[in-house]
């Protein structure tokens, strides 16, 4: 029954794009020719099913009932309305040379095999069975859109999981990578048809398989991955804004090049780039330039705008998780993004020069390689001797622009079509795309050449490793292909075996989350989750106890309305924060003034932390989460004036570079610094902290801790179970997990 | 129609204005476990009747019993991580046996850490001994692996199998 639910999930999101987008492709008149109507109808369709899904997810009635309720709806619309008449319609091609067809289906068959094969076997790629899937499976349990804010993934746009998400409610994960690899036969389609339209059908042709067969693509291809999909949709407008420059410009085909440009939005922040370049190009050719610009803007917005309002909702920042800075907000940090940010644009690999080889034949570093045939990519230059040749490369130049901001191999695949096809047109002789087209579905073909593999270093690249077609059909049963082949999978079992629904663990990393029903917070993945593994650490680093004390003296008691500490130096070393654990005031008989109700607390940066640095725990602190920097402040205003004597600024050493100032306000003044010297103390720290820690994350929700060895605080958290108050529940593929005892001081047993 | 549609729009992209939150009152304030109430920890001293005790064994103390102690081999061997290397203080927790002792007289235990002597005890008795010495943090590695060992310069090797006793273990590690 498994395959049927699977194959019912998925083709029965394809047929709904295809309905819903014969009903448009019926308004794009002759434009296109009879191949071409079912791709783009599958892809404009595409476009406006992410809507309406996203639609029914803000509403919470996203269900499998309501889904097969409107699906049958749009048939009949389809078929009363003549839409689907309308497919077979419109001029038709001349037919493609017999050696071209030839050659293709040899290729394509076998490789659309071991797809089908490997997209329908149980999901097991690391960011599908992990976030894209995550995700969908959490929409699917609510009905709709679930606290997003807990994780970036989850803020994300998320336009092609709105499609997973039909696909999953009836067939689950495999169903949803099935809707993906889709995605990827309808971008074969348009580069054949593409081909064609320029009257170099080889050369589509040669285009197309270049693409279908480079390892990368193969194995994102048949993942619950989104990149083929954000491929498809960057040539799919491309391809419309071609038309469109072709027949006079009819605003039907600028409509639904607008639907695409948001649709790239929507599918992936990166691709939002190919709506630049649409708009870009309509100005350019365009005769009604401010109309037909505000039309693809509009368009493009109905797709996009969604997106922005939920996570403006949700966290106030339209684009997260990017451009915090413009928009700070409590959901991700600004140092996170910098940092995390700056990783992306690495990859591990430090000299630029080598990122050639490594997108191309190596992949171990940047995640997958493309292939040996796109060594040849600079060739493809010489297709700018034609028209078409310079629009190709034109789009390339702007699909690659996101590139150097994420340097893994996936985010060239948006690109990957107007490459491939420019290097097509470039090399456009019969017998040597033919060879090519051989040779590199011969090297990306899983385990094939037998042993030659071992002396390649695409042996370490994200790639096919068989074509698990007994899986594919469940005579191997899921549970035991995912248990052989995924440790995370079994991180995700051994996790739901030990804890009781609705627990929280905390991780540094995640793990198969579309297999479990319990929430992991990792750490990284959201500002609350970063906040909590400071805790954590805190119980075990004494760089972050508060050891380190800053003491202002002042000459005589003050009578206080407003007390403010600002930072005073730029932190020359990157990412070193401001930290304050507890700032304390002091009256003038030595006694702690007592933290009152009416107090107003300030920071800046980081507003919504400053709690921390007045709740009286060790293992809290307020943090700026960005680099310090000349300015930043913590502030106290007082409902009546104080007394002070003294103030304690109780800090770390992990921010070594930090220095403070004083500053009061006086009851009717200003805000004025106070010129004294502070006096800086190391102190021992008199708090049992790991202990401290598991308190204040039970405290905070978090009933279980997931580490590992190698990751930090692992090997101490099992080393030292008592001191931390936990006990170690489950063990598996290098992960343990440990629940948080409830805490008993001595006194109450 | 159009200029209606991009001026929504426009106006839609103010939207994304964060408001920032004015102020926060103190909130309740914690009350931390101050060392003296926090409950008595065992450091990183691992007790014989603990089933993790198996993880951190290196050599010649038994797997898998659960009893409150042990017999050793000659040489036996831990190995525990320490993030901070200070202020650390050797502690074993064992007996030397009436019945191996009449077979050895006297014996000598020598601690290892890291494969460097930190002391030795001679028993001319058998009974159960404490022992306990800080650990100079030269000796110690910070954030890595630590081993602890106990030689016996005299085991027992039992007549019918070759086996080498040492002594009864009940405890061995690091603690503060």
């Amino acid at each position: 029954m498994q395959p049927l639910a699977i194959l019912f999930g998925f083709a029965f999101t394809v047929a709904f794009c295809c309905l819903l987008g014969s009903l448009a492709v019926a308004r794009l008149g002759e434009t296109l020719h009879r191949e071409e109507r079912w791709p783009f109808a599958f892809l404009i369709g595409s476009a406006m099913l992410s809507g309406v899904i996203f639609l029914l997810c803000a509403i919470h009635r996203a269900r499998w009932y309501v889904l097969l309720a409107l699906g049958a709806a749009t048939a009949a619309w389809a078929w009363k309305s003549g839409a689907l008449r309308n497919m077979k319609k419109g001029p038709s091609f001349d037919p493609l040379p017999r050696s071209s067809t030839i050659v293709f289906l040899l290729l394509f068959v076998p490789f659309s095999f071991a797809y089908w094969a490997n997209s329908m076997a149980p999901e097991i790629s690391p960011d599908g069975s992990s976030y894209h899937l995550g995700w969908v499976k959490r929409y699917a349990e609510a009905g709709g859109f679930q606290g997003s804010e807990t994780s970036m993934y989850g803020l994300l746009s998320q336009g092609v999981e709105m499609l997973f998400l039909s696909a999953f409610l009836f067939g689950k994960h495999s169903a949803a990578a099935m809707v993906h690899w889709a995605f990827l036969l309808d971008l074969v389609w348009l580069l054949v048809c593409f081909g064609r339209r320029i009257d170099k059908p080889f050369a589509g042709v040669a285009a197309a398989m270049f693409v279908y067969a480079s390892p990368v693509v193969c194995i994102d291809g048949s993942s619950a991955y989104i990149d083929l999909a954000t491929a498809a949709i960057s040539f799919g407008l491309f391809y419309l804004l071609y038309l469109w420059d072709l027949h006079g410009k009819p605003r039907s085909l600028l409509i639904a090049a607008g639907l695409l440009g948001g649709f790239a939005y929507a599918a992936k922040y990166t691709v939002a780039i190919m709506a630049v370049w649409a708009a870009l190009f309509v100005l350019w050719r365009s005769r009604d330039k401010f109309r037909d610009v505000a039309v693809i803007c509009v368009m493009t917005s109905v797709l996009a705008a969604p997106w922005m309002i939920r996570n403006a909702v949700l966290t106030g920042n339209p684009m997260s998780p990017f451009f915090n800075r413009l928009f700070p907000n409590p959901t991700i940090h600004i140092l996170f993004e910098q940092q995390y940010s700056e990783w992306l644009r690495e990859y591990g690999v430090t000299n630029k020069w080598d990122l050639p080889l490594e997108v191309t034949i190596r992949g171990a570093k940047t995640t997958g390689a493309l292939g040996y045939v796109f060594l040849l990519t600079p060739l493809a230059l010489l297709a700018a001797r034609r028209r078409e040749g310079r629009m190709l490369l034109f789009a390339a130049l702007f699909a690659l622009a996101p590139y150097p901001m994420n340097v893994g191999t996936r985010f060239l695949l948006p690109a990957l079509p107007f490459v491939a096809t420019a290097l097509a047109m470039a090399l456009d002789r019969k017998l040597l795309l033919a060879s090519l087209m051989i040779a590199h579905s011969f090297l990306g073909w899983p385990n094939w050449p037998p042993g030659l593999l071992r002396y390649s270093e695409l042996q370490h690249s994200w790639r096919w490793v068989g074509i698990p077609w007994k899986a594919a059909l469940r005579i191997e049963t899921e549970d035991g292909f995912l248990r052989r082949r995924s440790d995370s999978y079994q991180v995700a079992r051994m996790v739901d075996a030990s804890t009781e629904p609705g627990a929280r663990i905390l991780g540094q990393n995640g793990y198969s989350e579309s297999y479990s029903d319990r929430e992991v917070l990792v750490s990284y993945q959201s500002a609350p989750n970063e906040v909590l593994m400071d805790i954590f650490y805190t119980g075990i680093d004494d760089a972050r106890w508060p050891r380190l004390l800053w003491i202002y003296k002042l000459p005589q008691p003050q009578s206080i309305r407003r007390l403010r500490v600002v930072q005073t130096e730029k932190t020359e070393v990157g990412g070193e924060q401001w930290n304050i654990t507890e700032l304390r005031l002091f009256g003038p008989n030595g006694v702690e003034i007592p933290r009152d109700p009416s107090w107003k607390l300030r920071a800046n940066p980081n507003p919504w932390d400053v709690q921390l640095a007045f709740d009286n725990s060790p293992v809290t602190r307020w943090r700026s989460w960005q680099t310090a920097a000349p300015g930043m402040y913590l502030e106290a205003e007082f409902g009546t004036p104080q007394t002070v004597l003294r103030v304690e600024v109780h800090t770390s050493w992990d921010n070594p570079h930090c220095r403070t100032k004083l500053m009061i306000e006086r009851e009717g003044g200003t805000l004025e610094e106070v010129k004294i010297q502070a006096e800086l103390s190391d102190v021992k720290s008199p708090y049992w902290m790991r202990r401290e820690a598991s308190r204040e994350l039970l405290d905070r929700g978090v009933q279980y801790l997931l580490l590992g060895p190698d990751e930090y605080g692992g090997k101490d958290l099992l080393s030292a179970q008592q001191e931390w108050g936990v006990k170690r529940v489950g063990e598996e593929s290098g992960r343990w997990l440990f629940k948080i005892e409830p805490y008993e001081p001595k006194d109450s047993k | 129609m159009v200029r209606t549609a991009v001026a929504a729009l426009l106006l839609f992209c103010t939207t994304a204005c964060v408001t920032m939150p004015e102020s926060y009152a103190p909130p309740v304030q914690r009350k931390p476990a101050l060392s003296e109430d926090a409950p008595v920890t065992s450091g990183g001293i691992l007790r014989m009747d603990q089933v993790e005790t198996d993880a951190y064994i290196l050599q010649d103390i038994p797997k898998g019993d659960t009893g409150p102690w042990r017999w050793t081999g000659a040489r036996p061997t831990i190995r525990l991580y320490l993030t901070a290397i200070t202020d650390y203080k050797v502690r074993v927790e064992y007996t030397v046996a009436e019945v191996t002792f009449k077979t050895t007289g006297p014996v000598t235990l020598r601690f290892f850490v890291n494969d460097e002597l930190l002391s030795e005890q001679r028993h001319d008795r058998p009974g159960t001994f404490t022992f306990e010495k800080p650990v100079p943090y030269k000796m110690l590695k910070a954030n890595n692996d630590n081993d602890l060992a106990v030689e016996v310069d005299k085991p027992y090797v039992a007549e019918r199998d070759g086996a080498k006793l040492g002594f009864i273990l009940t405890a061995i590690g690091f603690v503060r």
